[in-house]
């Protein structure tokens, strides 16, 4: 015990937060709601004094970059610091706060141990509720790695299932019960879940851990997920209890509100809500007489703006639904005990066999608000679906979650929120770091026709609509006070959910002429021109394919486009291998096309690819070729960026004292540095600048993945080196010199002199079906099968021309392909060289028209030998920038740009082969390949 | 103060004679080395090796992370004598002039076995025939191991040339 006498509480009272030295520590003393605490002052992440900083909820943020500790608990809160503050003892006598840096601060009792990596097979998850974000957690947790045991407990009869056809498909019967399963058998087996239904949970014992089951049993759990949903809110009024006076909720609701759908023809229903809605579009589809009653002014009132409802309206009452707005409902009566009338109170009644009752949900909370777990409208969660008690966590329709693009917490009742609730919390139970921040997304299908709404539309917004073209419906834009977009509802307008999926997360004003979407007719005419003069610029020569005009490698607008439309449009750029970067943390710098980029492998195992920009002021912030990190600092300003490219700390952002600083509602989220879409393939990694683009498999092809997997067959690469050129020549230039068998015995006499590549060898020059990848394979001729006159050819060259050292050449069988070499061109910059054994990747880095970079990554397997490892290298000589043929190659490639640089100009002849149009060709003496490759190129580039 | 031990002038001096006769030793065989390549006489650069011995260039980048690869990787004096004549019969270049200059040649250590560690930085300049600026082909230093034979002459049975530049300007044709 050392109590050291630290302040006076009158004032660390008056100044909130104070810092001190006791016994040669910095401690900071804070006074929060009353009470008192005192935490190590010194962050975690770089040094700063973080009573420098700003306090707010409960929390102190480093004025660094940004970290915030929680002040009771010293918790480090996320990125970018994980390591949490020391928390010391206080004491207050006579005014005066004492501590002791020798004792932690009292466990404040709303920290409870944190379950982290629960992924041990003795743990024991339990999940409350068995519905869409039941079963995605599970998913969640077994996709992360957990293999305890995962317990799920539903009040239904069926395994999880998907609720969005139970208004639609089930109604209409174009889809069964069994279809809306959410697992299919197989799958829903393999995840191994232990599914009790038709059970409830009565009680939940915190302290205990563990839950008492309807039925009285009693089971045990070391973390429990609340996915318990919500249930129908019933129709508060006389004759509700009638027979023919129906809900939708479950699968079984849905399956008797079909079989009464059957027998009855009017069809009335309460609420005009999604239910609602979808219920009378089924039922119309039906042929039933449909009417639907609304207390509200409109449709949807609670979630639609009125631009949208009224859409709404007018295609429900085209088909024919007769909506009765602002209606009160006085009874439901009927006879012998079914229902045959609904009673309004302005004394109207509607005949009715049939009546849906759809007026909301009520969120299942009392379970947990029993349990004395924080509650408002729905069980509070944190971002990572955490509750207040740290072994609960709670998703789907039941939680309330700190919604990160709006002012409050929300809580949503969607398919997609579930989906994505459910996954992020089973990930955080399974131990992984995850941050629910999904845009909210709804979708309705009725009418023959799509809704649906990004974002959440607040009832003060603005709303921006635009109308329908012959292409797409109308949609509306929701904008707030400050002209931030905050929703986007589009009717059968996918492509403004999509603007709205792109410009909602930015929060910044929005131009209004952007939303509505109509160019002004300046902007058309100029961009129009542009094209003009681009096309009329550029014209191609009338020999059509077999020519090639200079301006193709020489232009320097023609470059600009290319970069554009080629290397940061829809291709898949090479960036990586695998191999490369095996642990988290570590990165190697790289491009795609001449962009810089990082290549980092993240915390999480996953490869990030990000521009090497910083946000601040473009400075190429990564120096280093490779290394390991566990975040990037700009060295201009210490701008600092996590493994994802996303902005974690940005210094003096409160200013200093109260001045400058950026402004109040500056987000870091928003100014992350430019993150590129990655995928692999057996270890190699691809990155692109477009989204939504195919599949790596897709966009290779089978022609040419087939001769990929030859190379990269699964076994593990081992990297055993680089060599880097510069050539002054076009970028293209270099794929078609692969995409050119014509060359291959000409230019290169070591090939035919040594007997490496002749007469009798097979070879094959194969193209994909767009023409923009290659391959040109050939397969070394067995000696003893080549015919009398070929060897007779090769003795003539080979007459005093022996190998002193001929082992070099020699090609020991390993891949599962006809082939012995294959040089593989994938579009845009990637070449995968297979040369007998020598194996290795060139990347082209494109420096202009008139220049290239070409890095060379040379590998081998694990598992190679010491022996089979040199025969790489000692055969490595015929490739590279030194290489017998590599050399050459380059040679070549600049003698071509070097022809058109101060020529009088002219056209390339590609005609060899005019059999063979485009495409693969089975003969060395072909250019096929290299005219499909400029249709293709043509097209993409739009000349 | 530190005590200064007088040592045997005359000893010290032989040491530094040695060591001094031996740099320049290899000074001159580097010379020799150097005007073979220069001179454009690749036939006899093998001879510059043992029977058994290894050549590479390399980058820094490979060499700081002992990555194996060579840019020309040769074991023995077969291969290169392979590599001498592919390059003067078969290969197509563009004509060219390759100067090598060489500074702070030092003896590392000299082994029990006779092996002789040593090192010398290079610069080799390039001109080609159709550009009159001479670049800066390659910059670095050689990783040297050297032995003796019976005659006593040295020979080089191991030679890693490290380039420090980071880009090979299009392509390296002439040993280094």
């Amino acid at each position: 015990m050392s109590w050291a006498r630290a302040i006076s509480v009158s004032e660390l009272q008056e100044k909130g937060c104070a810092g001190v030295l006791l016994n040669g520590l910095n401690v900071a003393l804070f006074h929060l709601d009353g009470d008192y605490f005192a935490t190590g002052n010194v962050c975690t992440h770089q040094f700063a004094l973080l009573t420098d900083g700003h306090v707010e909820d409960g929390c102190v943020e480093c004025p660094l970059h940004q970290g915030l500790f929680d002040i009771r608990t010293g918790k480090a809160q996320g990125s970018p610091v994980t390591k949490d503050i020391p928390t010391y003892a206080v004491k207050i006598e006579d005014d005066i706060l004492y501590v002791d840096t020798d004792m932690p601060g009292q466990t404040v009792a709303t920290t409870e141990p944190k379950a982290e990596n629960i992924t041990s097979t003795s743990s024991r998850i339990v999940i409350v509720g068995a519905g869409q974000a039941a079963g995605r957690a599970a998913e969640a947790m077994r996709d992360a790695g957990f293999n305890g045991t995962i317990q799920m407990i539903g009040d239904e009869t069926s395994a999880p299932y998907e609720r969005p056809p139970l208004s639609k498909a089930i109604l209409t019967g174009a889809a069964s019960a069994d279809t809306c399963a959410l697992f299919a058998s197989d799958r829903m087996a393999a995840l191994d879940i232990d599914l009790i239904t038709n059970t409830r949970v009565d009680d939940i014992d915190r302290k205990a851990r563990t839950l008492t089951l309807s039925g009285g049993t009693k089971i045990t759990y070391d973390a429990l997920l609340l996915a318990t949903g919500a249930r129908v809110r019933p129709l508060p009024i006389e004759g509700a209890e009638l027979e023919g006076v129906h809900y939708l909720r479950t699968l079984d609701d849905a399956m008797r509100l079909k079989a009464a759908m059957e027998k009855s023809q009017s069809l009335v229903i309460v609420g005009a809500g999604f239910i609602g809605l979808e219920v009378a579009s089924s039922a119309r589809q039906l042929g039933k007489t449909v009417t639907i009653l609304e207390r509200e002014e409109r449709v949807m009132t609670r979630v639609l703006p009125e631009a949208a409802s009224t859409i709404l309206e007018s295609r429900a009452t085209a088909n024919g639904v007769d909506i009765r707005l602002g209606v009160q409902l006085e009874k439901l009566s009927g006879t012998a005990g079914h229902v045959d009338t609904v009673q309004l109170a302005n004394g109207d009644a509607i005949a009715a066999d049939l009546v849906l009752v759809g007026i909301g949900a009520i969120p299942n909370i009392e379970l947990a608000q029993k349990a004395g777990l924080s509650v408002r409208d729905g069980v509070i969660v944190d971002a990572q679906g955490r509750t207040s008690d740290a072994h609960i966590w709670a998703a789907g329709d039941v939680a309330q979650y700190p919604h990160a693009r709006d002012d409050g917490p929300k809580r949503l009742e969607s398919w997609h929120n579930a989906e994505e609730q459910g996954r992020c919390a089973g990930r955080s139970m399974a131990g992984l770091p995850t941050d629910y921040s999904a845009l909210p997304w709804f979708w309705s299908d009725q009418f023959d026709g799509s809704i649906q709404v990004v974002g959440i539309p607040q009832s003060n917004n603005e709303t921006v609509l635009r109308p329908g073209t012959n292409s797409e419906g109308p949609a509306v834009f929701c904008l707030d006070d400050k002209g931030h977009l905050t929703a986007v509802i589009g009717f059968d307008n996918p492509s403004a959910i999509s603007l709205g999926r792109k410009v909602i997360p930015k929060q910044e004003p929005i131009d209004l002429s952007l939303l509505i979407g109509s160019p002004s007719q300046n902007d058309l005419e100029e961009q129009e021109s542009e094209e003009m003069t681009i096309s009329n610029r550029y014209r191609w020569p009338d020999a059509g394919a077999e020519a090639i005009p200079d301006w193709v490698y020489t232009d320097e607008t023609i470059y600009g486009r290319e970069v554009e439309k080629i290397f940061h449009g829809r291709t898949w750029n090479y960036v990586a291998l695998e191999a490369e970067i095996p642990e988290p943390g570590d990165f190697v710098r790289s491009n795609v096309g001449p962009t810089p980029v990082v290549v980092v492998r993240g915390e999480d195992g996953a490869i990030n690819v990000f521009e090497n920009r910083c946000a601040h002021r473009a400075a190429e912030f990564c120096r280093e070729q490779r290394g390991k990190a566990t975040e990037f600092v700009c060295p201009y300003h210490q701008w600092t960026y996590d493994l994802e490219g996303n902005l974690s700390g940005v210094p003096f952002r409160r200013g200093v004292a109260g001045k400058g600083g950026m402004a109040k509602d500056f987000k870091p989220e928003e100014h992350g540095v430019k993150k590129l879409f990655v995928t692999t393939r057996r270890g190699v990694v691809f990155a692109s600048f477009a989204e939504g683009m195919e599949s790596i498999e897709d966009y290779m092809g089978p022609e040419i993945l087939t001769d990929f997997d030859a190379t990269f067959d699964g076994r593990k690469l081992k990297i055993l080196g680089y060599y880097r050129n510069t050539l002054p020549g076009n970028w293209k230039l270099y794929h078609e010199n692969l995409k050119d068998p014509y060359h291959a015995t000409l230019l290169h006499t070591f090939l035919v002199t040594f007997g490496l590549l002749v007469a009798g060898n097979k070879s094959e020059m194969i193209c994909d079906a767009t023409g923009r990848h290659g391959t040109m394979a050939s397969a070394k001729s067995d000696g003893k099968k080549i015919d009398e006159a070929t060897r007779k050819e090769m003795r003539a060259y080979r007459e005093g021309m022996g190998l002193n050292e001929p082992r070099f050449m020699d090609f020991i069988e390993e891949f599962d392909s006809p082939w012995s070499v294959t040089m593989q061109t994938i579009w845009p910059n990637l070449i995968v060289q297979r040369e007998m054994n020598t194996l290795g990747v060139r990347q082209i880095v494109p420096q202009g028209p008139h220049s290239m970079i070409m890095n060379w990554t040379m590998f081998g397997y694990e598992g190679d030998d010491e022996e089979m490892t040199r025969h790489r290298l000692r055969q490595g000589n015929l490739m590279g920038p030194a290489g017998f043929l590599g050399l050459e190659d380059n040679e070549a490639i600049k003698f071509v740009q070097d022809g058109m640089k101060h020529s009088s100009g002219g056209d390339h002849l590609v005609a060899l082969d005019p059999d063979t149009p485009t495409g693969t060709s089975d003969t060395l003496i072909s250019e096929s390949a290299i005219r499909g490759m400029y249709q293709y190129w043509r097209k993409e580039m739009g000349l | 103060m530190t005590k200064i031990q007088s040592i045997p002038t005359k000893q010290m001096t032989e040491v530094t004679l040695d060591r001094l006769a031996l740099r320049l030793e290899i000074e001159e065989f580097n010379a020799r080395y150097c005007h073979a390549l220069d001179d454009g006489n690749l036939q006899n650069w093998p001879d510059f090796f043992t029977e058994d011995g290894f050549y590479s260039i390399t980058a820094r980048e490979n060499f700081d992370a002992n990555l194996p690869v060579g840019l020309v990787y040769c074991e023995g004096r077969g291969m290169m004598k392979d590599r001498a004549f592919a390059i003067a019969n078969t290969a197509m270049f563009a004509p060219r002039y390759l100067r090598h200059h060489l500074s702070n040649t030092r003896v590392i250590k000299e082994h029990a076995d006779g092996v002789i560690e040593a090192t010398a930085n290079y610069i080799v300049l390039q001109v080609l025939h159709d550009d009159p600026v001479s670049t800066i082909h390659q910059a670095g230093f050689y990783k040297d191991e050297f032995c003796r034979t019976e005659t006593g002459t040295l020979l080089l049975q191991k030679r890693i040339c490290v380039y420090e530049n980071l880009m090979i300007p299009n392509a390296v044709v002439l040993p280094v």
